[in-house]
């Protein structure tokens, strides 16, 4: 498992694209406008990317740039004005639940705002992707509350969301994203409501489950933290791509 | 690990928080159906009862009107045509009605003096046997053969009158039915969609978290049929009681003999929680897939 991993790696750190199926996500000529009229105006402009199985990257861009839109596309949530896009290899088609069920479950996504469920506590919520896919709480006990005790909430298991500082909240999302061992990471500004020594661990994290085979796209506009792990960079600005770095840097120096 | 031996496993049900208010008055409306629904069909059952009562009581009962021929009175040819009756076989007993008492029937109403005027008919009143009752055909025969001019009241049309009555009491009975489970099943509808509405955020978490459509339409399915079955199980238990209090009290003899409740009748009361949680299920089921595949 590993090695193949590292062979995967080592493909993409080459070429920076490996062929069109084994990208996990691969998006052709995706145009977003938000209702807007006039191409000029579109939010995000004939984008065409691919992220190979196994690649890390950090999507930047200032302020209003598009990248919450991006993910959006990419967990379904927001259907691209036009253009083609594909998950595991498969084309997306609107209006198709059952296959927005089947690739989302592939998918573990970490929101800007958490989206915790209020009414379950914390280990319910780091469950519950593991519950929606019919594990009982036997399979997932073990497991949830490892992963719960990693991100430093093992005192507070049942507690309930409200009581959690936004940082605590944060890495109640994360835990929940990264339950399934997700094929695919999306994160939405995961570090934006903890501190600089927190975010490093939560990006060590991402950079674990990585290196164990996840594709990972993580939003973000911390450029600090960019910089101080040395990974790779897809910025977005203007509604173009305007830096793709290739995955040369795997590891970088998290 | 002591943390983890008290964590709860999750229920499925916890999975959409409860809604009080909204679901006392959910509860509610159900609960109030369901009654509705249960003494209906008591009533069918306790009104079918008395019908078949009624029906088998005039079935055993035959009138024949005597005319007397000739130099015969009345009372006379009537008591001939009693005892003629009473020789047929598949006769029971056999009362010739003597005009006297007849003029005192009908004494209160018309008084003495129109009385001694009116044409008084001369009935003889035949109980058949219960089991192997004499045909109408039978007895007329037997008159016929002794020369008694009369004719024979079956009481059919009353018959066909109790049968009637029967017939549109169940009618009446299935159209409530059919209207209280289509109540149901829009309240329910109704609650789901305003359930669905209320819990959007939930719903889409668990959407963006793999969940298909169908398990989240099977958690309100689940929530909904267990909401209607505890309100069937009331609604159920308040007819019921409603039954025994009128049985129990036997307040009115009148009423007992129109609405002649049994016991056994409860039994029919047991699938109403049953068939509410099912039609509030299918209903819930239903509107939840079609709100979330965009066709609501
Ligand atoms: N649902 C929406 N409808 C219309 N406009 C939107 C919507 N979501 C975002 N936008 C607009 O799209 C642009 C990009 O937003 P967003 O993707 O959130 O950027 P970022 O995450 O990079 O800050 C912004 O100008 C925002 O106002
Ligand atoms: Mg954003």
């Amino acid at each position: 498992m590993a090695q193949i991993n590292e062979k995967k790696q080592l493909a993409s750190s080459v070429t920076g694209f490996l062929p069109g199926d084994d990208a996990v996500v691969s998006f052709d000529n995706v145009s977003l406008g938000y209702g807007a009229t006039s191409e000029a105006d579109y939010i995000l402009k004939s984008l065409s990317f691919q992220l190979p199985a196994g690649s890390f990257h950090f999507l930047t861009g200032p302020s209003g740039a598009g990248k919450t839109s991006l993910l959006k596309m990419i967990y379904l949530a927001q259907a691209p004005t036009s253009g083609r896009i594909s998950l595991f290899g498969e084309t997306v088609s609107s209006g198709d639940r059952a296959q927005v069920a089947r690739l989302r479950s592939k998918l573990g996504i970490v929101f800007q705002e958490f989206r915790l469920l209020e009414h379950l506590n914390v280990f319910d919520n780091a469950a519950l992707p593991l519950f929606v896919h019919g594990q009982s709480f036997r399979q997932y006990r073990d497991d949830v509350t490892e992963l719960l005790t990693w991100v430093g909430l093992k005192n507070q298991l049942q507690a309930m969301p409200h009581v959690l500082s936004g940082g605590e909240k944060q890495r109640l999302a994360i835990a929940r994203a990264v339950v399934t061992r997700p094929t695919l990471i999306l994160a939405d500004e995961p570090t934006g409501n903890i501190d600089y020594a927190m975010g490093l661990r939560i990006m060590r994290l991402f950079v674990e489950l990585n290196r164990l085979g996840a594709t990972v796209l993580i939003a973000t506009h911390d450029e600090s933290l960019v910089r101080a792990s040395g990974m790779p960079v897809l910025e977005l600005k203007d509604g173009h791509i305007v830096r793709r770095d290739l995955n040369t840097t795997v590891g970088g120096r998290l | 690990m002591t943390v983890v031996s008290r964590l709860s496993s999750m229920k499925a049900r916890h999975l959409l928080p409860e809604q009080d208010q909204r679901e006392i008055a959910l509860h509610y409306v159900i609960g109030v159906l369901c009654v509705l629904a249960c003494l209906a069909a008591l009533i069918v059952m306790a009104s079918d009862r008395a019908a078949r009562g009624w029906a088998r009581e005039i079935r055993a009962e035959v009138t024949v009107q005597v005319r007397p021929t000739g130099l015969e009175s009345g009372s006379v040819a009537a008591a001939r045509a009693a005892e003629v009756l009473a020789g047929v076989k598949g006769v029971g007993q056999v009362t010739a009605l003597e005009p006297e008492k007849a003029k005192a029937l009908i004494k209160p109403w018309l008084g003495d003096a129109i009385l001694d005027d009116l044409p008084i008919p001369n009935l003889v009143s035949v109980r058949l046997d219960d089991k192997a009752p004499a045909t109408v055909k039978a007895l007329t025969d037997a008159l016929i053969s002794h020369d008694i001019d009369a004719s024979i009241d079956d009481h059919s049309v009353w018959l066909k009158d109790v049968e009637q009555s029967a017939l549109t009491i169940r009618l009446i009975s299935i159209g409530i039915f059919f209207i209280i489970f289509t109540a149901t099943a829009a309240v329910v509808g109704f609650a789901t969609r305003a359930g669905l509405t209320a819990r959007a955020t939930i719903v889409e978490v668990l959407s963006l978290c793999g969940a298909t459509d169908l398990f989240i339409a099977q958690r309100f399915q689940y929530r909904f049929a267990r909401m209607a079955f505890e309100s069937g199980l009331l609604g159920a238990a308040i007819a019921a009681g409603v039954m025994a209090v009128i049985k129990a009290t036997g307040s009115s003899q009148s009423f007992a003999l129109a609405l002649p409740f049994s016991w056994l009748d409860l039994l029919i009361l047991l699938p109403c929680p049953f068939l509410v949680a099912l039609i509030a299920a299918v209903t819930a089921r239903i509107v939840t897939l079609r709100l979330l595949g965009g066709k609501g």
